[in-house]
């Protein structure tokens, strides 16, 4: 016995057998199916039923919600919310980017330590991490203690729940997302070309703007979208961060299944949300395929 | 309805993560002497729960929530193993509606008589079938007395442009349209679109002087002087004035909200005899009163009285003297497309 | 090689270690203008790493570094008037051919019809003038090392450095590059310094190899002085290839020294290289292709030849000669000899047991010891 399943696992990892490779990717394909297929066709199907009484469902199909979605109301909310992503983009861009290239060219034998602190706040409860930008950021906070303490200013700053407050939340959540993918982009970049452009009379700085930064836009195109892509759903920061002019789709969404109680209203909104997302993952892929492809 | 008072910032991410452990627990766990208990934060006695397993045995898991809704919701997304929340009176039509609470057995609380008669019968709940009063309070204007020289006496007082940034307004439909419509003197089931758009201009136009919507964090922004003046819960403001004497509680003129929390049997509860222990133990008298004297809310349990501080039964703020309760209404129990109204134009509200 | 004037580049007692690793052990070099010199070794002899602080990617530990008689030991790779075609071309991806060969001269603020000039002119010299506006990565990679080397001459460096240039190459391709480099180089007279390990490239193209091994130079000389007389067992034994020989001196008679060869007989071979004084065990190296094996049948050694004695254990068919190992008698190594095809055939099976390998007294080349590490 113990033999034939010794001889069954060698079949199942030997890498030839499709068949063998079917029940390798069966248990993730019941999970993707159950827990996120699953989830998003009800999600369509919510998104299509009408709201009955007390928030209850009817099950008669409309495309009212989707109507709804592209009302004039809700303009000024997509504008914000893509004006506070792109900030959010351009700025982790503007911060990562130095990091990304300190980790790849100079931090050596520290590059892995460096590489695990930037990952803490992913291993962080994002509430946690969330509170932890109030007490900083408040009118008795850290930052104000600091500011008027030293004498630098004179009454304490209101920085707490306005757009400054939101965008630095979600740069502080969202940095991660656009230093890896440069930090790989960078450090994919073989020395050579680098040498290459000195030895052909190129210094530091023009290197860095002929050849390292030219090569590296595959990673800060795919930062850019990591990082504008997920802020587009983010609700946690605007909400506890925010003020009441901070509101974000994320917000608008979260209020429909909460607040309001109009799941299918809410279940339009996301699947918008979801759509404009796939697309900015489309072309993500595209270029990670491009970029396989040199 | 209080929110969360006081600096216990890191409770929901408490919550947050005892959630699964909560579910975990439940999960067969049918003979286990056990309550799970859902409840807003900070609106109970440090020791009532404790007390309750010392005599009776009965483990009670508490879990808190800062929004209504947010309880609402998790109700309704279907079993999370609760078997006794507390609910507003205006949520409880809803939530019969949804099927998703139990009428008391009839006999089943010895100690129902001490529930005050005026309490009663009330309009979200003929005869009581759904509900056991728990503390009761009064919708107002939290203020810091450092920072508002003037004790604010109107609603118009949460509009004033000289407190530009330092206003903070519940985050809820019910007292923000409701005391909107009060302001532009509409009756409370006004189902006209004209006093609607009214209610919707007039908040839109206090968004620019607004600091933030909170019905969470707003009594901390009142300590620390990130506001000024907040539209607020009576029991939370007072409860935090006890440690900070500068800030006070007010019943603008104009009128308001009292309102009415209850503990409501959660359906699907395996628990229901040691919950139903539990909560006849919350409204004998002594305990009840434990419960009002430490969170500074109205107790709406006639039993309760003897055992009440002198300064919280003296407190106006707490219990309004009787021109003061003229004033003083119930939420409406509207028409769902009504309530649905007043949701969506609070959404609106919220997106413009 | 005697310089009429100052040397183009020259080298001054290199030293370098990487993490406690010695990898120059005092590197000193001249290489003349319009000279082709190859430094040649096994990998990780040193010998890229001289080319890595030859165009200042590394700086030396120690020693100095003169290009036209001016110290650069400390100047950057970006000021310094060397180019370098890399081993893997580092051909720019993001840019097209002609933009690849224009880079250099781009810095230089040169016009844009100058540079124009310049880089068709180039790739003329390559001979790929028609594929400017390719990208690098629809080039084969003869293509892409023919541009790396437009890209690297585009500036007109007095000194070329080529690191294992044509190492990617297919066997073919690589004789055509040789000869071609070697024909740009002449067309041009720019100096280049060549790095492979491959002999054979270094022989066919080089005015002087410098033979690495172990971080030091073992030999600096031109190719047929370097084959004919190597002066350590490593050269030997690395160009081309070469029976080492263990030998004992016994006395210094006038031009010669008397020696007793391992597995074989006393005898008296010249003194050469200024080693006559050598003592006690040396080495020589004889060439198998100065080998003949035929079948022993007792004869005496004619006058100047010698014979080790011994059975053959193997022969390997190599196309237009055979190798024919001999495994000798008393000797630990084989005896290895290159034949023609006829020398072998006439051998015909009369070798199928005792053999005899046959050379020449003045075939053997007496070696220098290796230094001992101090």
């Amino acid at each position: 016995m113990p033999h034939k399943i010794k001889k069954f696992l060698a079949w199942l990892f030997s890498g030839k057998s499709e068949k063998a490779s079917h029940i390798l990717i069966l248990p993730a394909s019941f999970w993707l199916a159950f827990f996120l297929v699953v989830p998003i066709m009800l999600l369509l199907v919510l998104s299509l039923a009408q709201l009955g009484p007390y928030g209850t469902i009817i099950w008669h199909p409309t495309l009212e919600n989707f109507r709804r979605v592209f009302t004039p109301l809700y303009v000024p909310i997509v504008a914000r919310t893509v004006a506070y992503c792109g900030a959010t983009a351009v700025l982790c861009l503007l911060l990562g980017y130095p990091t990304a290239y300190f980790l790849s060219f100079y931090a050596g034998e520290w590059r892995d330590t460096f590489l695990i602190l930037l990952m803490i706040p992913f291993w962080t409860s994002a509430l946690v991490s969330i509170y932890s930008w109030i007490i900083i950021l408040g009118r008795d906070g850290l930052m104000n203690s600091v500011l008027v303490g030293s004498g630098a200013l004179g009454k304490p700053l209101d920085v707490l729940n306005t757009p400054f407050s939101v965008i630095l939340g979600l740069v502080y959540f969202y940095l991660p997302f656009m230093i890896l993918p440069l930090y790989s982009s960078l450090e994919k970049i073989p020395k050579q070309y680098i040498e290459a452009s000195y030895d052909l009379g190129a210094g530091a700085f023009q290197t860095f703007l002929k050849v390292t930064l030219p090569l590296s836009l595959p990673g800060v195109f795919a930062g850019f979208i990591l990082t504008f892509v997920p802020c587009l759903g983010d609700f946690l920061t605007a909400e506890f961060l925010g003020g009441p002019r901070t509101y974000l789709i994320g917000n608008l969404i979260e209020n429909q299944f909460l607040m309001a109680q109009d799941w299918p209203f809410g279940a339009a909104l996301t699947a918008v949300l979801l759509c404009a997302m796939l697309i900015g993952l489309y072309y993500y892929q595209k270029l990670e395929a491009a970029e396989l492809a040199a | 309805m209080p929110g969360m008072t006081r600096r216990d910032f890191l409770k929901i991410a408490v919550l947050a993560g005892t959630a699964p452990t909560l579910l975990a627990s439940c999960a067969g766990s049918d003979d286990k002497r056990e309550v799970n208990f859902f409840n807003w934060s900070t609106y109970i006695a440090k020791d009532t729960l404790p007390k309750f397993s010392l005599e009776t045995g009965i483990v009670v898991n508490y879990s808190v929530f800062s929004d209504e809704e947010d309880m609402f919701a998790k109700l309704r997304s279907g079993a999370m193993g609760y078997d006794l929340t507390v609910a507003t009176d205006y949520m409880i039509p809803r939530m019969k509606a949804l099927n998703l609470i139990d009428p008391y057995p009839t006999g089943a609380l010895k100690n129902i008589g001490n529930i005050d008669s005026k309490f009663r019968d009330t309009p979200y709940d003929p005869q009581n079938a759904y509900t056991v009063p728990y503390l009761w309070g009064t919708t107002g204007i939290g203020y810091n007395k450092k920072h508002v020289s003037k004790r604010p006496d109107s609603w118009w007082d949460l509009w004033d442009p000289k407190y530009k940034g330092k206003i903070s307004m519940l985050d809820n439909a019910r007292d923000c349209v409701g005391i909107a419509l009060l302001m532009k003197g509409y009756p409370q089931n006004t189902d006209s679109d004209a006093a609607f758009q009214a209610v919707e201009k007039l908040l839109i136009s206090q968004k620019p002087l607004l600091k933030q919507y909170s019905s969470a964090t707003y009594v901390d922004s009142l300590i620390n002087g990130e506001v000024d003046l907040a539209m607020a819960w009576s029991g939370d403001v007072i409860q935090a004035a006890k440690e900070n004497p500068e800030l006070d509680y007010v019943i603008p003129k104009e009128g308001s909200y009292m309102w009415v929390d209850n503990m409501c049997l959660v359906k699907g509860s395996r628990h229901r005899a040691d919950t139903l222990r539990l909560v006849d133990y919350l409204i004998e008298g002594k305990v009840a009163a434990d419960i009002a004297n430490f969170v500074r809310y109205g107790s709406p349990n006639a039993a309760a009285k003897p055992y009440l501080d002198k300064t919280l039964l003296d407190d106006p703020r707490v219990f309004p003297p009787p021109s003061v309760q003229k004033r003083l209404q119930f939420y409406s129990i509207l028409p769902p497309d009504l309530a649905q109204t007043w949701i969506n134009t609070w959404s609106d509200v919220k997106a413009a | 090689m005697i310089f009429p004037v100052e040397p183009l580049l020259d080298l001054q007692g290199l030293e370098k270690s990487f993490g406690g690793t010695r990898v120059l052990k005092g590197i000193s070099l001249s290489v003349g203008q319009g000279e082709f010199l190859t430094l040649l070794g096994p990998s990780g002899c040193g010998k890229t790493t001289t080319l890595r602080i030859i165009a200042g990617f590394e700086t030396a530990d120690q020693g100095r570094v003169f290009l036209s008689g001016k110290d650069i030991t400390q100047v950057p790779p970006y000021r310094r008037d060397i180019h370098t075609v890399f081993q893997h071309y580092a051909l720019f991806p993001h840019y097209n051919v002609f933009d690849n060969v224009a880079f250099g001269l781009r810095l230089r603020k040169m016009n844009e019809g100058e540079i124009r000039d310049r880089v068709l002119s180039s790739l003329d010299l390559v001979r790929l003038r028609e594929l400017e506006g390719r990208r690098p990565g629809q080039l084969s990679g003869g293509q892409m090392q023919r541009v790396a080397l437009a890209r690297a001459l585009a500036g007109r460096p007095p000194l070329l450095l080529l690191d294992e240039p044509l190492g990617a190459l297919d066997l073919k391709l690589r004789k055509e590059m040789q000869l071609e480099l070697k024909h740009i180089q002449r067309r041009l007279g720019i100096s280049f310094i060549y790095v492979t390990h491959d002999q054979e490239e270094a022989m066919t193209m080089s005015d002087r190899v410098a033979v690495f091994n172990a971080g030091r130079i073992e030999q600096l000389g031109a190719p047929q002085d370097i084959y004919e007389n190597p002066e350590t067992a490593f050269v030997a034994d690395f160009i081309g290839a070469a029976n080492i020989l263990s030998a004992e001196v016994l006395s210094s008679v006038g031009d010669f020294l008397k020696i007793k060869i391992e597995g074989s007989v006393e005898t008296e071979v010249p003194k050469q290289n200024g080693w006559g004084g050598a003592q006690g065990a040396v080495q020589l190296a004889l060439r198998p292709e100065r080998v003949v094996v035929s079948a022993d049948r007792g004869q005496a050694p004619e006058s100047g030849w010698l014979h080790i004695k011994g059975a053959l254990a193997e022969t390997v068919y190599l196309g237009n000669s055979r190798q024919v190992i001999l495994r000798a008698t008393g000797r630990e190594k084989n005896i290895v000899s290159s034949m023609s095809a006829e020398a072998f055939a006439s051998l015909g099976a009369e070798v199928s047991g005792a053999a005899l390998a046959k050379f020449r007294i003045k075939d053997l080349v007496l070696l220098k010891n290796p230094e001992k590490e101090a």
